[in-house]
């Protein structure tokens, strides 16, 4: 089980860099002492694609929002290093007309690479706006489109890029040791975020943005981050290779680069640190012994033809090949620590849980008149309820009654028409990751789980929002033992067997319900006994702080057995409302919900929900 | 009609099927129980050759299917309704049936086959030009087995067709698969009510752990409770 906090990660960040810094080093250093002055070139040009490949993959690893636009970024820190550090000698004979004198500026190397990568990030920041209020394809699109605009810009803004011929006379000043300095630094705070709390729930979003949203995660606010700090990272990739390069032209920025860099992130695994220094490894290696085949070498006396394209010709089949062998990449998830912690013994590092209030909840939720519509059907019409401190309620009703709506108006998923939701007397906020942070978490009826992070990151994710929203933290470790998933802390949470998908969903809500925990179809799927232990489960999250519990389900022995009170909704209205012996002999609860035949067997105190399940024997 | 042998199927190290072997004659109504996660929906997908068996047979008819492509099985005649319907949301009620009959060659029987299942699922028929998507659960399950009927199935399986339902809407789909199996229509069928299920089949098997742990009638299986009380319990490994 790791553990996801700031000091852990800037740790295993620093160790993770380095065990990647250290191989790439000697390859690159033992390639330009073997090679000499073009062999040093290479080695640069080698450790620069690391940098960044590593930059873009804070962002695209992490939110899992395929950017193309990280090499627009690159270009601006080359061009803006270009401008403020090339001799105003020189600069005169190609942008004397720049603005802002920029065309006499001098300065030295350091502070022009710096003021660049403030520039990238403010560019950053403003594009992360736009940028972050989409999701899919759409925000991918709007990156490829900065590339393709901020390359027009170049070419076209003549008077203070040069346009698109060669920027020349960029002082060529990047050796091996100071581009390996720069690569270290990239590395370890791709690590290290990854790592982070941060890192975490961003991943989570990655998983499933809605069900991250609803644990508290400003899924928004954290892509915004991760954008401009990996804009940051490719733009010292630009800012390096300018200064390597000396002479820069807006298409060494564009669509090329864009592609092998992305075909390198993609081909060592994007979500892997490792796997970036991996791809760009694999790619070069590759590329330059294709192109020396290309060339058409002698090989033990013959003569090989020459094929030109044969390099470009490789990096396609090899990406085609590494997809169909391995979709994640070649390295996945992994990192390369997740190999060498045999050696290096990863120290445990248990958070320490602040010491929780014990006192139950006294929260009150109420729902004034609610009303929903959609396409002019009213899903919602004017429902009110209300569960009390601590108070297990049920809601039952037939399929498309508005069950699931109303379940998302009351955990903020969606807007009521009208009418209102409050906690205590005061309103839900708007803005869903909030909701949660007022204590209030919900479960979903189709399992919205953060697949691919472990059992115990899942919980991790919000008890950490917990964490930084109210009094009473709960620890990851003590929450999965409640809820009987301690054997299961490692494993992802998308291969868990689906009892212990609903209990990890459950647990994952309880860590942030301080109040309130709303259960949408928890028992959907489950056979008799499942059920019944299940309920169990339930009752001791309701035990834990006295939160309250409001489920919606169809089994209505599991309903019947759970709750104090049930509301009955038929067509967006509630038909009934009562304790559960009040409920089945309802006459309108039959007639809509329970059918004559089911209504016999249903009496609450004598179901098969006084029969509790054994112990189970094969539990291990 | 339908006999597995010894069939195994692994996830990567989990291995989810372990040697499972049944039959199901023809005309008899089956059904398939256990905890979640003890292998059922991973046995028929196996059979439906949706997913390969590590090791094992699946025989349909006499002749063996393991190994051959989905298509070409419910060409043969067996056909699967998935857990969770699986119909085609955007399209009409309409088209997911005759998407389902253009496999057939018999163009005619096939119109003809779709205007009788029309009438025999009236919610269907009332709403024939109405998205999939639109349906509530229990009028989308009834799509959904009227889709694989329109295969003209000669063995149906059917994974948790109640799924999800509201107690008077599980009603009727049991209403619908007894009068299917009265029909003559060979079922095989997974299903977490139980009690319910083994009560209207003619046998059930029970998994637990990817392998079958006991197998009969109602009666054989110790009663509805003793069914409940020896085989249902959480499956956790």
């Amino acid at each position: 089980m790791t553990s996801r906090t700031w000091s852990a990660a800037l740790r295993s960040g620093a160790i993770r860099a380095l065990l990647l810094a250290i191989p790439v080093a000697v390859l690159t250093v033992g390639w330009a002492a073997a090679r000499g002055a073009s062999g040093e070139r290479l080695a640069i040009a080698t450790v620069i694609s690391v940098v960044l490949v590593a930059g873009i993959g804070i962002f695209v690893g992490n939110s899992g929002v395929e950017s193309f636009g990280h090499i627009a970024f690159a270009a601006i820190g080359a061009y803006s290093v270009a401008i403020l550090a090339t001799p105003p000698e020189i600069k005169r004979t190609r942008i004397s007309e720049a603005p802002l004198g920029l065309a006499d500026i001098r300065l030295d190397v350091l502070p022009a690479a710096l003021v660049a990568l403030a520039v990238v990030a403010i560019a950053a920041v403003v594009i992360g706006f736009v940028v972050m209020r989409m999701s899919g394809i759409s925000s991918t699109i709007v990156t490829l489109a900065l590339l393709v605009v901020v390359n027009g810009v170049i070419n076209n803004w003549t008077a203070v890029t040069g346009g698109a011929e060669a920027f020349y006379g960029v002082p060529t000043v990047v050796t091996l040791p100071s581009a390996l300095g720069v690569m270290l630094l990239v590395l370890f705070v791709a690590s290290a975020f990854k790592s982070s709390p941060w890192g975490l729930m961003l991943q989570a979003s990655r998983e499933d943005e809605l069900a991250a949203s609803t644990m508290g995660v400003n899924v928004r606010l954290l892509r915004l981050i991760a954008f401009v700090i990996s804009a940051v990272g490719a733009g010292a990739g630009g800012v390096l290779l300018a200064l390597l390069l000396g002479a820069i032209t807006p298409n060494d920025f564009f669509l090329t680069l864009t592609f092998i860099t992305i075909a390198m992130l993609v081909l060592g695994g994007k979500r892997s640190t490792t796997g970036a220094v991996l791809g760009v490894i694999v790619v070069t290696i590759g590329n330059e012994i294709f192109r020396w085949l290309g060339d058409g070498p002698m090989i033990s006396g013959f003569q090989l033809p020459a094929l030109p394209g044969f390099s470009t010709l490789f990096l396609g089949v090899v990406i085609i090949v590494v997809m169909i062998w391995r979709s994640a990449g070649i390295m996945g998830d992994r990192e390369i620590d997740d190999f060498t912690k045999r050696w290096l013994r990863k120290a445990q590092v248990r958070p320490t849980a602040l010491p929780g209030s014990t006192a139950r909840s006294t929260a009150r939720l109420n729902a004034e008149n609610l009303v929903k519509h959609f396409d002019g059907v009213a899903a919602v019409d004017g429902v009110s309820l209300e569960v009390g401190p601590g108070e297990i309620v049920g809601l039952i009703g037939p399929n498309g009654a508005g069950k699931t709506t109303l379940l998302n108006l009351l955990s903020g998923v969606l807007q009521a028409d009208s009418g209102t939701v409050s906690i205590n007397g005061e309103l839900l906020p708007r803005k869903l990751h909030r909701v949660a942070r007022t204590g209030l978490a919900r479960t979903f009826q189709n399992i919205r789980l953060f697949g691919e992070l472990d059992v115990s990151e899942n919980v991790q994710v919000t008890t950490i929002v917990a964490s930084s929203s109210h009094d009473h933290l709960m620890h990851p470790q003590d929450l999965l033992t409640t809820f009987h998933l301690e054997s299961q802390a490692g494993r992802k949470a998308g291969v868990l067997a689906y009892g212990d998908q609903r209990r990890l969903e459950i647990a994952r809500a309880a860590a942030i319900g301080r109040h309130f925990v709303l259960l949408d179809e928890p028992v959907a799927g489950m056979n008799e006994v499942e059920s019944l232990e299940l309920r169990e489960t339930i009752r001791e999250l309701n035990g834990l702080r006295g939160a309250g519990i409001l489920v919606v389900d169809h089994d209505l022995s599991f309903i019947l057995g759970l709750c104090q009170r049930i509301y009955v909704l038929d067509a967006g209205r509630i038909i009934a409302v009562g304790t559960p012996a009040e409920i089945v002999s309802n006459p309108a609860v039959i007639e809509a919900y329970i059918g004559a035949s089911a209504a016999q067997h249903e009496q609450p105190d004598a179901t098969r929900g006084t029969e509790e399940p054994q112990p189970d024997e094969d539990h291990s | 009609m339908l006999q597995i042998d010894s069939l195994h199927v692994s996830y990567g190290a989990i291995r989810a099927v372990r040697s499972v072997s049944l039959t199901v004659e023809e005309g008899e109504f089956v059904v398939l129980l256990g905890p979640n996660g003890a292998g059922k929906s991973s046995t028929l997908a196996a059979v439906m050759g949706l997913l390969k068996p590590s090791s094992g047979t699946v025989a349909f008819l006499g002749r063996e299917i393991t190994g051959q492509q989905t298509e070409a099985i419910v060409r043969s005649g067996l056909v699967l309704t998935p857990e969770g319907r699986r119909i085609l949301a955007t399209l009409t009620v309409r088209e997911n049936l005759l998407l389902a009959g253009a496999i057939r060659p018999d163009r005619k029987a096939m119109h003809a086959d779709l205007e009788r299942l029309l009438e025999r699922f009236p919610v269907l028929g009332r709403r024939t030009g109405s998205a999939a998507g639109t349906l509530s659960g229990g009028e989308a399950q009834q799509l959904a087995i009227a889709r694989s009927l329109m295969a003209r199935p000669k063995l149906l399986l059917l994974d948790e067709p109640t799924l999800g339902l509201a107690p008077m809407v599980v009603d009727q789909i049991f209403e619908i698969v007894a009068e299917l199996v009265a029909e003559g229509l060979t079922i095989l069928m997974v299903e977490q009510n139980a009690v319910r299920a083994i009560e209207a089949a003619d046998r059930g098997y029970v998994m637990r752990s990817g392998e079958i742990v006991a197998s009969g009638s109602a009666a054989d299986l110790g009663g509805a409770q003793g069914l409940v009380t020896s085989y249902l319990g959480v499956n956790r490994e």
